[in-house]
């Protein structure tokens, strides 16, 4: 795992043990439930945040709790848990739009546009493409990488992004073919690519 | 050849060969064209470690994991017998509750006196209207003591009139006045009516002594003739 995001992940792996992790978390101990947040938590707020901006950290909080509930019946290793989380997380999500397509209300999330506009600022090259890119938040640029994909096309590229499943643990999750998914990433690249393209050539 | 086919020519070139190391962040876009490089940065940005504002609420989140996993290990941890218990107890309740609210529909509704043998509807409630008028005020003592029934008699001299309970024949002692209420109406004529016949016909009847009625004796109730010497 080299992405920086599943580093911690690996880290506590190595330290002492996923599954002593877990137990702990099963009997309660606080030790155990902070380390599995502080593991999961920016993986699982990026995801929901580029999927709904508004209720993401709501939603985020509920996550826990239900996993917390369940967590005494889990059974398996960390990709295991990686899975399951993101499982209720999607489950969550859906339920969510679906109150939400009944209700008809749009609102505005304010954080995600002060997140695209102050970028905090740090040191980049002297290229302006790429201090802008350097300059932006991780959630900024992710947001940017699934702007122009479709719901499904967006969901499997950030599964897959942030999550970092491979293509058989996103076919799962999304409950599809992994020749299905396959597709989708495809197609979602194609779009990146023409997206991006543009963008260079209009510069 | 345009330009799109280029792009896509490339495309399906770059795909099968870097597309899990695109998502995975992992490219290295060395040759790769200008939009390899934008997009493999982006990615890069995007699974950058986590920033404190993303851990900003571990604090409540974990208190609240922790009261969730306490309250399903209580869960758990109930016995068999205390939750047949429970589970008793909510059947209970939710049968009693259907029972009682069976029978208050049916009762409202009426369709008990259908079903149930025995079962009659109560009477309904006589409300008694309170006097809206001041006549009905006024009149509404008078109607008690039958008053107003009684019309003005004037004796042969002319006196004013009074109320008399009763007539007797001349030359009979004054009876005594029976029961309010019990007065009626004695033509001015001062005749006796005959039992039976007109208003008086009640008159001295006794309903507790059988063998006076219908007979006329002069006497107000309890008092026959015969056993008293006049």
């Amino acid at each position: 795992m080299a992405a920086p995001l599943l580093s911690a992940v690996a880290d506590i792996i190595d330290e002492g043990g996923f599954a002593a992790v877990v137990a702990a978390a099963g009997r309660g101990e606080h030790s155990g439930l902070t380390d599995l947040f502080r593991v999961y938590q920016p993986m699982l707020l990026r995801y929901l945040r580029a999927r709904d901006p508004v209720l993401a950290d709501d939603l985020a909080s509920e996550v826990w709790v239900a996993v917390a509930r369940r967590l005494g019946g889990f059974v398996g290793d960390e990709r295991g848990f990686r899975s399951w989380l993101f499982t209720i997380a999607r489950c969550r999500l859906i339920e969510h739009r679906r109150k939400l397509a009944r209700r008809r209300t749009d609102p505005v999330s304010h954080d995600r546009l002060d997140r695209l506009e102050r970028p905090p600022a740090q040191s980049g090259g002297d290229d302006p493409a790429v201090l802008l890119v350097e300059r932006m938040t991780a959630q900024a640029a992710l947001d940017a990488v699934v702007a122009d994909l479709t719901s499904d096309q967006a969901e499997a590229v950030l599964l897959r992004v942030i999550a970092g499943f491979d293509v058989g643990e996103t076919a799962r999750i999304m409950r599809r073919s992994p020749g299905s998914v396959r597709v989708l990433c495809h197609r979602a690249l194609r779009q990146l690519a023409m997206s991006l393209t543009q963008e260079v050539g209009a510069e | 050849m345009t330009p799109s086919d280029d792009f896509w020519r490339e495309l399906s070139r770059i795909e099968p060969r870097y597309g899990d190391l695109f998502w995975e962040g992992t490219i290295d876009v060395g040759e790769s064209p200008g939009w390899c490089e934008e997009l493999a940065r982006l990615i890069r940005v995007a699974q950058q470690p986590a920033t404190p504002d993303e851990l900003a609420s571990e604090e409540a989140t974990v208190a609240a994991m922790a009261e969730a996993r306490g309250t399903a290990r209580v869960r758990l941890e109930r016995s068999p017998a205390q939750s047949l218990g429970r589970v008793a107890v909510v059947k209970g309740a939710v049968l009693f509750g259907v029972l009682a609210g069976g029978v208050a529909a049916a009762a409202s509704t009426g369709i008990a006196g259908d079903v149930v043998p025995g079962w009659s509807e109560p009477p309904a409630p006589q409300v008694e209207t309170p006097p809206t008028t001041i006549a009905d005020i006024v009149e509404e003592p008078v109607t008690e003591t039958g008053a107003e029934e009684r019309p003005s008699t004037s004796g042969e001299d002319g006196s004013p009139a009074v109320v008399v309970d009763e007539v007797l024949p001349a030359g009979e002692d004054t009876p005594v006045p029976g029961p309010v209420g019990e007065a009626e109406v004695v033509p001015e004529s001062g005749e006796v009516p005959e039992s039976g016949d007109g208003p008086g016909h009640a008159y001295g009847q006794d309903k507790e002594h059988p063998s006076s009625a219908g007979r006329y004796d002069g006497f107000p109730h309890g008092h026959r003739s015969g056993d008293d010497e006049l």
